[in-house]
């Protein structure tokens, strides 16, 4: 989960300082492959693909056409509800 | 190394000596994805096996605060199970994950996750088929992008397109009907396979 740390509390500071206006998509998010995706979660791969599909991950797309999983939304997900 | 006949890593015939190279590079990149679809396709293959009307003798699983019992397990997956539940003490079925207790998710959302819920179950498992096949596919697509990536990569003068188009072939046999697996190529043609 360090990863996914690092970027939340980046987050958090950015969005604390009033004086700064930035939202997610200004700040550079790291991308994280399935598999990277899912060892965060501790779940599988197929696990992660059907997240995607029922909307709960918002996914991107490399140049290559592989799916990558922003840190963010694994943020977004990983909060109470999400 | 490549095999032949069938066995893993082999390639279709039309794969000719020079374009080997490109296409075992490639195919080694997403074996690990490869396995795991094949997996996955098998238990799909036991879903039109499972009849709803199993006796309810199995875990009990509480999701907000609904005990279910389970009664067929769908799928095995490497960090979690999917199973066709019953409520306890009404005729109400649902579709549950159960995920490792200890995982991050878990800790997040509980170790016991809703997927679908109805009150017919031969139903409820032909939608839940139904999106699972969904996301085969999706797994072979992301699979078959890769080995684009790959195979592009390291091997650009090794006609890469048909490497590509030969696992997705593959991969397709795998996760069912045909259909286009994976994004336009290189060559901007899609990958019909």
């Amino acid at each position: 989960m360090m990863a996914l740390s690092k970027d939340c509390s980046r987050f958090g500071t950015a969005v604390n300082q009033p004086s700064v206006k930035l939202d997610r998509t200004m700040v550079e998010d790291k991308r994280l492959t399935i598999e990277e995706a899912a060892r965060e979660l501790g779940v599988d791969s197929f696990t992660v693909f059907s997240l995607i599909q029922r909307g709960r991950v918002n996914p991107d797309r490399a140049s290559s056409g592989e799916i990558t999983v922003p840190a963010s939304e694994l943020a977004k997900l990983m909060e109470k509800g999400g | 190394m490549l095999k032949r006949n069938g066995q893993d890593g082999s390639h279709p015939a039309w794969v000719i000596p020079r374009e080997e190279a490109a296409y075992a590079a490639a195919w080694a990149a997403i074996r690990p994805e490869f396995t795991e679809l094949t997996k996955l396709g098998q238990q799909m293959v036991e879903f039109g096996r499972h009849t709803a009307d199993s006796p309810s003798t199995g875990t009990v699983m509480v999701s907000d605060g609904v005990e279910w019992r389970s009664q067929i397990r769908l799928l095995k997956l490497p960090a979690s199970e999917v199973f066709l539940c019953r409520q306890n003490g009404a005729p109400h079925f649902a579709i549950i994950q159960r995920f490792e207790i200890e995982s991050p998710y878990a800790k997040a959302h509980g170790n016991v996750e809703v997927l679908l819920r109805g009150d017919n179950a031969s139903q409820l498992i032909q939608d839940y088929a139904s999106e699972v096949r969904h996301t085969l596919r999706f797994m072979a697509s992301n699979a078959v992008a890769k080995a684009q990536r790959v195979a592009w990569k390291q091997f650009p003068a090794h006609h890469p397109s048909e490497v590509v188009r030969a696992i997705s072939e593959r991969c397709a046999q795998v996760v069912g009907p045909r259909e286009v697996i994976g994004r336009s190529n290189h060559h901007g043609q899609s990958l019909r396979v």
